[in-house]
């Protein structure tokens, strides 16, 4: 994963860039936005953490600039970061296109975890393929498969069947995920397809979906009073 | 008191009695003078030479009356342009009472009082805000010495043998770790406070919030969290709405959410529930609350919990003391009470937040 990082204060640039290159990105810093604009021009970035407080033009301002139609990266995920939390700066970096907004000083974990989020969610907007550990979901073929024998080490996608009802849950949670799904939406999600649905119909659903998921490392755990939401099992590899 | 009043009266209306009566006599005087004119060339309306000379009287009493209400009304005002004066020069700091002039009518005198008030709730304010500042700049002294005094040994024996690296250990880097993130964490909640205190002051329109969707926000948020530390986060949660400022209780939500996490060993269970209920076997109100099933806090302690910085002795976790704090001042905005007591069983920390609607 290509990330550009645009921030002007040194101390922070270089812990940021070891703890990112750390958790597998490939980091590209500039200091200023002036800079990370000729940067976006030249090459092409995954995703892009942008400091709101920098010398010069500011990173709202420059958020705006790539945000203008017709650049490469109008679609790409964006971070914001700054050290002013106000509710007037959020709200405004949101309305600019900022996918995202984080207050300095940090916290690692949750850094790499909100990274992860907005990378999931532009996977799910461009691609039909929705991915969760080992399981993936084709939702245009309609199909669900999981890597048996581990993704890396060459192992081989096995198909799941699911029913109809099955999947609508399945692709609810995934796309959700690692957010937890609130009953309510998956009933919904699922009065589409049949109106005379029961809310006890949510569970039988669920149970039957852990049946064929938690041999692969994939659970459904419930959250008391609320919903559901995918977990994997054996190894906590997406929640550090 | 009455007769006061009938003396004011008496000394306002006496000095307009004189133009008044001489303003309906000079009109008498005009309407009679016309009407001869009128009688002695009928079919010939009045000129504006014959009517000049009668007219004269009657201006001359307008030109009396006015001038007369203009000394009246500079009168009446004199001692409100001099309240204003004593203002005026005042310095922005300066909050000592005005001095009242005794013979200063009622009204001016309220004034007075009234201003005298606001100065000494102004000075009751800055001492306070003095006050805090200074304990703020304390309390963030001490993470930060735990930080500082760690660097600068590494520094020195870095400084003795600069060709070389430092080997830290682990347990090392995590106390580093933990101090910085402390201070980070007062940091953050100074400026709530100060936000809070703002934003309430600012009189922002109040909305009607949707309690339920709150909850069901912040239990996303805090899941995570929960997961890790080994908890059971859950929900008991019926419709509810209140008006009030919903990122102002969404701050106070989460300070009482953090701490039932914070303070609640593995295995236990949090609890956010939130709905219309009967309170103290009286009427209905809607309420919020955060139970869980931790060690709880001595009911002697209840009282000091939301003061500023209070640490309950002997806990381990960190914290600011400043989360409940918070808390409070937006439960008081919100016309709310934030209630402590015990969980299920005698077991744990309740914290309640009973709203007056």
């Amino acid at each position: 994963m290509r990330l550009l990082l645009v921030e002007d204060d040194l101390m922070v640039a270089s812990g940021m860039k070891l703890g990112l290159a750390d958790a597998g990105y490939a980091v590209d810093w500039v200091s200023s936005a002036e800079r990370a604009l000729e940067v976006l021009a030249q090459e092409s970035f995954d995703i892009a953490i942008l400091d709101i407080g920098l010398a010069g033009m500011d990173g709202l301002e420059l958020l705006h600039r790539m945000r203008a139609k017709g650049m490469a990266c109008t679609c790409m995920p964006v971070l914001m970061l700054t050290a002013r939390d106000g509710l007037h700066d959020r709200v405004r970096g949101l309305d600019l296109g900022a996918d995202d907004y984080m207050v300095k000083p940090y916290e690692l974990p949750e850094l790499l975890a909100r990274l992860r989020a907005l990378l999931r969610r532009s996977q799910a907007a461009n691609s039909a393929v929705l991915s969760f550990g080992p399981l993936v979901l084709d939702t245009a073929a309609r199909s669900a498969g999981v890597w048996a024998g581990g993704q890396d080490s060459g192992g081989e996608l096995q198909t799941i069947d699911l029913g109809p009802r099955e999947w609508t849950v399945l692709e609810y949670l995934l796309i959700h995920a690692p957010k937890p799904a609130s009953k309510d939406k998956l009933l919904q999600a699922l009065t589409g397809w049949d109106k005379e649905i029961t809310p006890n119909a949510v569970e039988v659903y669920v149970s039957r979906l852990r049946a064929k998921l938690e041999p692969h490392g994939v659970a459904l755990r419930s959250i008391r009073g609320f919903g559901y939401r995918l977990d994997l099992l054996q190894q906590e590899a997406v929640v550090e | 008191m009455p007769g006061l009043i009938r003396k004011r009266w008496v000394a306002l209306l006496l000095p307009m009695l004189f133009p008044i009566l001489g303003l309906v006599v000079a009109a008498a005087w005009l309407g009679y003078s016309v009407a001869v004119q009128v009688a002695a060339h009928p079919g010939q309306p009045p000129t504006l030479q014959t009517l000049l000379w009668p007219s004269l009287p009657a201006l001359l009493m307008v030109l009396v009356l006015a001038v007369m209400a203009h000394v009246a009304a500079r009168k009446i005002l004199a001692p409100w342009l001099s309240l204003a004066q004593s203002v005026q020069t005042r310095l922005p700091k300066d909050v000592r009472p005005i001095d009242n002039l005794p013979h200063a009518p009622t009204e001016v005198q309220a004034m007075t009082h009234a201003l005298n008030r606001l100065f000494a709730k102004a000075h009751a304010e800055s001492d306070a805000q003095q006050r805090f500042i200074a304990d703020a700049a304390h309390q963030l002294r001490t993470p930060l010495a735990a930080l500082q005094s760690q660097v600068e040994a590494w520094a020195l024996m870095a400084q003795a043998a600069p060709e070389k690296s430092i080997a830290l250990s682990a347990e090392q880097v995590e106390q580093l770790r933990k101090a910085s993130r402390r201070t980070t964490q007062l940091a953050n909640q100074l400026l709530a406070l100060s936000r809070v205190d703002s934003g309430l002051e600012q009189g922002a329109a109040a909305q009607r919030v949707d309690l339920k969707s709150l909850c069901e926000t912040l239990l996303e948020s805090f899941l995570d969290g929960a997961l890790a530390k080994g908890l059971d986060l859950g929900l008991e949660v019926e419709p509810a709405h209140v008006t009030g400022h919903e990122w102002l209780l969404r701050e106070l939500i989460s300070n009482v959410l953090d701490n039932a996490i914070k303070y609640t060993p593995q295995g236990g269970q949090v609890t956010v529930r939130c709905g219309k209920k009967v309170v103290d076997g009286q009427q209905m109100h809607t309420y919020l609350e955060v139970e869980d099933d931790g060690p709880g806090v001595a009911v002697g302690e209840y009282a000091r919990l939301t003061q500023r910085f209070y640490r309950v002795p002997g806990v381990v976790a960190e914290g600011s003391g400043l989360g409940l704090a918070i808390a409070q001042e937006i439960a008081q905005g919100h016309h709310a009470q934030l209630r402590f007591g015990t969980g299920a069983q005698h077991r744990g920390m309740k914290v309640e937040l009973v709203f007056s609607e």
